[in-house]
Parts: structure tokens; sequence; C-alpha cells
């Protein structure tokens, strides 16, 4: 017999890996998906497709405004994942004649970073720098490994995992100094903390809706326009997006997109200090865990993002035992031995201490209680899986 | 979905109230099998009254089929002869937690520290 009862609570803290739609969001799509709606293909030339395509126009203008970028930068996209491709593979191959070097972090999100891997089977030569133990690059790192046939500079705004800010105008400026492209990643960070690509100096930029309350299945690259910076198109047929994504626009998910970012932008200053006093609260309570490490400091990460490890702790038997909370581990655990996560090993963290890594993500629906809750329940689970642990 | 529909019942109810969990009892016989570094250790203790064994049990770092596997181990300990234990083969209890196969380190732990608990008793 099957005795296990579900939890009476239930917490969601894991709105770094994905946010439920916004209802105003998911009332705008809907609004494009029937006959009665403006479902028409925005290409098309009659009236309902102009319709369609009216809206497609309003959404680019809001993605744009959430990063302060024109309108005619935003290329839309299925999401992060081809934004990042798009990016890496089309400047790399439009500049072949510069050269074929390209330098990326060691925590960068895996769509860089396997696009990158992809890119040296193709030819080209990636620079990977390793971070600092808190997952700040130092822009002096950059600057030593710039070279005069550097297309790509590919670096994340805020990391997934651990949430560090990277000093990106900085790395920019190095960068441009030398005449190299800038890439961004700032999935986690739209919505979540101020975006101004103009201001960061990025040549382009990484954006997904579904992280900031918007629907899965559309992302944008946001372009600048500006000599130089051409890029390779990667999916061919239509010609869509000026060339540089071809396929039917997706009409219901550019508009939630464009919802989404409106509305992530429009309640930014007070959700990230709502969501900076759960932090610090949560930060107090499980910093004060003997043998817990904050992995990056407040002072250098988002607050919606906190990264702690718990030494003398397995990082399977402790997900399982919090089953009230949904949190991320630093562990893919699909065997005996845990597999660390490797932006965790990358700052140096042993296996172990990887392993035994909670991100908690809190988002619009995090409340104080959820997290005095969520803090409770891991400071229980840590002292009882230490006791049950044989003396290290 | 919670994390607890991962595992069997039986792991879960275990993992979560094991029932044979705690340090050695003065003058049992220990055993260890694994390595934290390597992922995994289980602590396996009994003590023995009569020949047979009369209270068993374990303190475990590992997954939640680790603790299990260790808690039933110890509930199929007691009343034993842990002469009979030294070629100690964990596959029964394996088998009735529906251990996977990729969690095979598990029964390795297991019959290191339950062997080395009877070398332990001659030793």
């Amino acid at each position: 017999m099957d005795h296990r009862t579900e939890p009476e609570r239930f917490v969601y803290l894991d709105y770094a890996a994905t946010t439920p739609v916004d209802p105003e969001v998911a009332q705008a799509m809907c609004g494009c998906m029937t006959a009665e709606g403006v479902w028409a293909n925005p290409a098309s030339t009659h009236g309902p497709g102009r319709a369609a395509r009216e809206l497609v126009e309003t959404a680019r203008a809001q993605v744009a405004r959430a990063v302060n970028a024109q309108p005619d930068w935003v290329v839309w996209t299925s999401g992060a994942t081809e934004s990042n491709n798009l990016a890496l593979k089309g400047f790399m191959r439009a500049h072949r004649k510069r050269g074929k070097h390209l330098i990326t972090v060691k925590t960068e999100h895996k769509a860089v970073l396997d696009a990158a891997k992809w890119l040296e089977r193709d030819g080209c030569e990636v620079t990977y720098l390793v971070p600092g133990a808190d997952g700040r690059v130092d822009p002096a790192q950059v600057a030593a490994a710039l070279r005069d046939d550097t297309v790509v500079v590919a670096v994340m705004l805020v990391n997934n995992e651990i949430g560090t800010v990277q000093p990106v105008a900085e790395i920019a400026a190095l960068a441009h100094a030398r005449g190299a492209l800038v890439h961004v990643d700032a999935v986690q960070a739209l919505g979540k903390t101020p975006v101004d690509m103009v201001a960061l100096g990025a040549d382009s930029l990484a954006v997904s809706a579904h992280k900031c309350y918007g629907p899965k299945g559309i992302g944008a690259l946001v372009v600048r326009r500006a000599p130089g910076v051409v890029l390779e198109a990667q999916v061919h047929g239509g010609g869509q997006e000026r060339g540089m994504r071809s396929g039917t626009l997706p009409t219901h998910q550019i508009v939630g997109f464009g919802a989404a970012a409106e509305k992530a932008i429009a309640l930014l200053p007070t959700e990230r200090a709502r969501i900076a006093e759960l932090r610090a609260l949560l930060e107090t309570r499980l910093g004060a865990i003997p043998g817990a490490s904050i992995n990056c400091p407040a002072a250098h990460g988002v607050p919606h993002i906190l990264s702690v490890s718990f030494e003398g702790v397995h990082g399977e038997a402790l997900v399982a035992d919090l089953a009230e909370l949904a949190i991320s581990t630093g562990s893919a655990c699909s065997a005996a031995t845990p597999e660390p996560s490797y932006v965790l090993r990358a700052l140096g963290r042993d296996d172990l201490t990887a392993a035994a890594t909670l991100r908690i993500s809190m988002g619009r629906g995090t409340s104080r209680d959820d997290v005095e809750f969520a803090a409770t329940r891991i400071v229980a689970a840590v002292a009882r899986l230490r006791a049950l642990a044989p003396a290290a | 979905m919670s994390a607890m529909a991962q595992y069997p019942a039986e792991v879960w109810a275990r993992f979560r109230s094991p029932a044979h969990a705690g340090a050695p009892l003065a003058g049992a016989r220990v055993g260890h099998g694994g390595e934290r570094k390597q992922g995994g250790e289980i602590e396996l203790w009994f003590t023995v009254a009569g020949g047979r064994i009369a209270r068993a049990g374990f303190r475990a770092f590992g997954c939640p089929y680790a603790v299990a596997s260790a808690d039933l181990c110890c509930q199929w300990l007691i009343g034993q002869d842990p002469g009979g234990l030294l070629e100690f083969d964990a596959s029964a209890l394996m088998e009735g937690l529906a251990v996977p196969p990729e969690r095979f380190p598990v029964k390795i732990w297991l019959e290191d520290a339950v062997r080395a608990a009877a070398r332990a008793e001659e030793a």
C-alpha cells in the first residue's frame, strides 16, 4: 500500500527555472488564438494579417523598452537557447574574415557553452574564463584574453545558478576597444534587475518570456543596429525578422512576451525591493547554520536568487527531505554518485559541497510567510541529515 | 508532483522516519561501507545476545535509497546469527525496496558494512 501523503503545504521557490504566466498576459494571449480574435498570419497583407502585425509590433516595442533598445533591434526566437545560439553562431560566421576566436565564461548557461563547443568543432577557438569564488569575472581577465582576431565576448548578465551579476559594461568597453562584439545572456535579469542594453554596451542580448511571467516558447535576440554588428541567420525559410530568423511569427506568444515584459518592468522597483527583504531574511536564517556558505553575497548578486551550500549533508537527501519546497539543487541526481553543478565546480567548490547546494529563487508569489516556512524546513532538514550521518 | 514521488513508497517512509537510525550502542560491533568522498557511506552496528543479533542500527550519509536500505537491513538483521553474515548478500533487500540498478553502489556499501560488522565480532 502506498502510504505516502502529499505535504499539506507546498511552496514554490524555483522562479529562476520558470514563472507562471501572469493572468493578464494569458488573457492578452487568448485574444490572438481563436476565430474571434487576432489570429491571422502577421506576414499577410490583408486586414486580419495587418491587425496581427500591429500587435506583433506593439509587443516588439514593449520588449525593446524593457531593455532600453529600439524596436527594430528585436528578433523573435523560440527562447533564450535559440537566441544564444543565433548570437554566437551568427556572429562567428558573419565575421569569419576578422577571425575565429570567441571568449566566454565557464559559468555561462549551457545554451552558450554548448554553442561554443559546437563552434570549436567548426574550427573556432574558444577561451573559457574562470570566475572568482563569487562567480564574478574580473574585467582584467577579459582584457588579457582579447586578441586581434576575437570576434565575440559572450558573458551573461546574471548567473542562473548563483545570481552573480557580471560587470558587463566594463567588459564590453574592453571588448569594443579591441574591435570585438559583445553578446549578453540576460535571461535571469529581465524583470528582476534593470537591463539597459545601451548602458551595458551589449551588441546582442538574449531574453526569454517565461522567466518574467510570460509564456514558454518565445524569446528574443535583441541585436543593436550599427555598422559592423552583423549576424548570419541560422534558420532559413520565409525571411521573417529581416531574414535573421525565418518562420511564421506566433502572434499569441509574442503578444504574451510583450505584455509580460511591460508588466515586469512596471513592477520591478517594488518587487525588487520586496524580494531583497525576503532574501535578507532567508540569508540570515540559512547563513546562521554552521557549515553553510552563501555562494554569492547580496552585494554582487540579484536579490531573487540565493544559492547556499551545506557541509556534511548529502545533496539528494537534502532535496528529498524538503518535499514541501520546490527548489533546485546543485547536482543532477540520476545515480548514487551525484553529478555536481559545473557552475559550482568552476567556482572551486568540491563535489560534495556542490551537490549539497540549494538554489532558492523567489518571485511574485513568494510571501514572507513562505520564506519563514522554507527557512524553518531547511534548518530542520540539515540538522536531521547531519544527525543521521556517521561522524565525518 | 513533489520529491517523494520519485521514490518507492517504502523507501520514502524509511527515509523520512528510519526506525533504526542512531549511533552505535556501547559494545556494539560496527562496520563501515562506502566513503563519503565517493558519494555515500553507511555505518552499521549490532549487538549480540545468546548468539543472535539483539539490536541493530545505522548511520548513513547518502541518498534516500541508502538510508532506507540500511534501515530495512537493520530490521532484517535482528535475530540473525552473525556468523552467517561474512558473505552477506543484499540482493534480496535491494529487490524488496525496488532499488534501481543505477543505485548499485548502495548495495555494495551495505554489504561491506554488514560484513565488516560481522568480522568485527570475530576480531
